[in-house]
């Protein structure tokens, strides 16, 4: 297959996680959808190094997937907060912060 | 290798989707496990073996588990959460908008790269390669790295532990 | 086979700091007081500031070239070494009130400026983005850790997505550079544009995702909404932490990849950067007139900051980079300062309203002449150090003919002061509601002291510290 038909995929999996992100509420999913951007970035990484023939770009992409999992932890622990506080499930609902407060 | 690349960016595309459009929590983590199969399979594909174990165990094993458990943690007792038509109407047209606006803008870089992924060949993506490149040229990374998850781990403690023990009277920020 | 340039002498800094965020958590299970820590946590900012001595002057890429010690590493290493300072001081009485865990939250400061060191020192891509996640992932938990209250909690989630979003986005920008020019090595980068691969819409694109990337990073216009909730929601020296530090290594990166990667496509993103600047610093002078809590009057401060910052790489040259390397510097003592005052204002009983600072300069003068000293300074008001500061920025920005963008810069700086005003007025004019003397812990004492000779020092005498700069950024 030709590397160009990879990077489309890469592309779709990248804008499809940012639209979860413009049109969903629900951080447990917002959270998903970040994840589905960072696998479009990561795709796009080792097809792009396949053509360099290069191994750089599995480790790039080893490191993102590590960090990516540092940052689910972390994301789930703050949102075991946010729920333990109050249980809310909407961001539109978490609004301490702002000009009207 | 044509087959792998078609099985593989179906379901890593339909999963997106159903990440995307999953009413319920549940049903976006059984759509993630599938993108994650799927970003498996076209791996392979890529001739990046070890990325390709590597995602399973990692992502669709540990990390996708870690979600499993807090959407079970936390949406066990609550009900169901309100999803319903978004708070902000027109705001899911618009955003689609958006969505396809960014997608023809890139589309031409896409498909202007060149080369292709045959053949499979050679130790190219395979575990001897990867660590050395992985602890060689890239051994600083690496260290910075455990730096990563070693605050993860510490941050996560904090957060949701609980703290050994507080002063009677103490006063938090809360309510000020 | 062996890795190239195993320099342990030039890693020390981090190393030490490594060593000082770990010998804290451990150090907080044998000891009742927590002070300790403290002392600890500036004794290795200290040993790790006396550790750079070694690397000055010299330029050399050591870790198989992953990290790079030269005199502009330098610069920003002491600049965040000295916020990491001045914001464990400010920390010290806040953490005992709040109840929050010591050890770890000291920790968490010193690895986050671990990050820090690592985005400001590398010409390769791949340790650039492991510092920044360094820095993000450090600072999701210290803005959420104040557990009980759900402002900490909210502003820490929002934070993380908004952040872990535009990860993504630099993420993808990283891979299209790396595919188009076949190297994550900036140098290797540069090579490649100039001998022609400048013209690929490929890496276009990919310009353009680092810079919306970088951009976030920064809270520049328009993206910058995450800014606001997440300085007013987090602990308050974590939000002078961020506000200073990680913005000066987030431009500490912009610089590295722009003018050491991507100076092949300077046409292009210095209009960017120009037009980035301008609806920065405007966007966030008009919003923070009518606030009405002093830490999100600082988060709009901190964006129009942003904005006047982004002249430097708006005109690209050596006094551009300069000017901007100068007002960082500022800025940093400037703005902890400023936080320390809100600190103690906070601590002292009263909230976080600007109303809350009612006759301050009857029940603390030192402190609340202090926090006139910081505004004038941000506003730009000579002979303090702000004012040179925007002095130099402005112009760089005439010598390279840019003439509209100095005159943008003076119009904002007219528009900001009122809003700095207001909350003079409210010290010096209005009656406190009760008259006793603000307690104030020796340790904010300390850290306003510093800031504010600081801040005067860089007024008075800022030509030989200007001339430091200049050679600074020669070597970029």
């Amino acid at each position: 297959m030709p590397l160009a038909a990879y990077l489309l995929v890469s592309l779709v999996l990248f804008v499809l996680g940012g639209l979860g992100l413009m049109i969903r509420r629900n951080p447990l999913v917002l959270l998903m959808c970040v994840e589905l951007m960072w696998n479009g970035a990561n795709l796009a990484f080792v097809a792009l190094g396949r053509g360099l023939e290069a191994m750089s770009a599995h480790v790039f992409a080893f490191v993102v997937i590590t960090v990516a999992a540092a940052e689910v932890a972390i994301g789930l622990a703050i949102l075991v907060l946010v729920f333990r506080g109050k249980a809310r499930q909407d961001v539109d609902e978490v609004n301490l912060l702002g000009e009207r407060g | 290798m044509v087959l792998f690349f078609l099985l593989g960016s179906l379901m890593a595309v339909a999963g997106a989707s159903g990440v995307v459009v999953a009413r319920k929590p549940v049903h976006g983590v059984i759509g993630m496990i599938l993108n994650f199969l799927g970003l498996a399979l076209l791996y392979v594909s890529l001739q990046a073996e070890f990325l390709a174990v590597v995602q399973i165990i990692v992502y669709a094993g540990a990390v996708m588990v870690l979600f499993l458990f807090v959407v079970a943690l936390l949406t066990a007792h609550a009900k169901p959460p309100a999803m319903g038509p978004s708070p902000l109407r027109g705001q899911g047209w618009r955003a689609g908008l958006v969505a396809v606006l960014l997608l023809t803008a890139l589309l031409p870089v896409g498909v202007v790269v060149p080369g292709r992924a045959e053949p499979w060949e050679g130790d190219f993506g395979g575990v001897v390669r990867f660590g050395q490149e992985l602890l060689t040229t890239h051994l600083l990374a690496f260290e910075a790295l455990a730096l990563v998850l070693m605050v993860a781990v510490i941050g996560v403690v904090i957060l949701v532990g609980r703290p050994p023990q507080r002063r009677r009277g103490a006063r938090g920020e809360g309510g000020s | 086979m062996a890795v190239t340039g195993m320099n342990f002498t030039l890693l020390l800094p981090e190393l030490i700091l490594v060593a000082t965020g770990i010998l804290l958590v451990l150090l907080d299970l044998f000891t009742e007081q927590k002070r300790v820590l403290v002392y600890a946590g500036l004794a290795g900012v200290l040993a790790s500031l006396l550790a750079l001595i070694p690397g000055f002057g010299t330029t050399a890429s050591i870790w198989a070239d992953m990290i790079q010690v030269d005199s502009l590493a330098g610069f920003f290493k002491i600049v965040f070494l000295a916020v990491t300072a001045l914001a464990l001081l400010v920390s010290l009485e806040y953490v005992e009130r709040r109840q929050i865990q010591a050890g770890e939250f000291y920790a968490l400061l010193i690895f986050a400026t671990v990050g820090m060191f690592l985005m400001a020192s590398s010409l390769n891509l791949l340790v650039i983005y492991l510092g920044l996640e360094l820095v993000a992932i450090a600072s999701y938990a210290l803005v959420g850790l104040l557990k009980q209250d759900g402002r900490s909690v909210e502003a820490s989630i929002k934070y993380l997505l908004v952040s872990s979003a535009t990860s993504a986005v630099f993420l993808f920008g990283i891979s299209l550079v790396y595919g188009t020019t076949g190297s994550l090595a900036l140098p290797q980068i540069a090579q490649a544009l100039a001998a022609g691969a400048a013209s690929q819409p490929v890496l276009f694109a990919g310009m353009l995702f680092l810079l919306a990337g970088l951009a976030f990073k920064v809270a520049a216009f328009p993206f910058h909404m995450w800014a606001p909730d997440t300085y007013e929601g987090s602990p308050t020296p974590i939000s002078a932490f961020l506000i200073t530090g990680a913005e000066a290594a987030g431009f500490a990166a912009l610089l590295r990849v722009f003018l050491v990667g991507l100076p092949g496509l300077a046409d292009a993103w210095t209009t960017i950067f120009a037009a980035l600047s301008v609806l920065t610093m405007t966007y966030g002078n008009v919003t923070a007139i009518s606030q009405t809590k002093i830490k999100r009057l600082m988060a709009y401060s901190a964006i129009a900051q942003a904005g006047y910052v982004l002249v430097g790489l708006a005109v690209a040259t050596g006094q551009g980079t300069a000017a901007m390397l100068y007002y960082l510097l500022v800025y940093a003592f400037m703005t902890v300062g400023a936080f320390a005052v809100i600190i103690l204002v906070a601590n002292s009983g009263a909230g976080e309203e600007i109303s809350d600072f009612r006759g301050l300069s009857q029940r603390s003068p030192f402190f609340a002449w202090a926090l006139v000293i910081y505004f004038l300074s941000l506003i730009g008001i000579p002979p303090t150090a702000g004012f040179f500061g925007k002095l130099n920025l402005f112009s760089a920005a005439i010598a390279a003919d840019m003439t509209w963008l100095a005159v943008v810069m003076v119009i904002n700086s007219v528009i900001s002061a009122p809003y700095y005003f207001k909350v003079i007025r409210t010290m010096f004019l209005e009656e406190a509601a009760e008259a006793e003397p603000v307690r104030a812990p020796a340790s904010l004492t300390w850290a306003t002291a510093i800031t504010l000779v600081v801040t005067i020092l860089l007024g008075l005498v800022p030509d030989q510290v200007y001339s430091w700069v200049r050679l600074v950024a020669g070597a970029l």
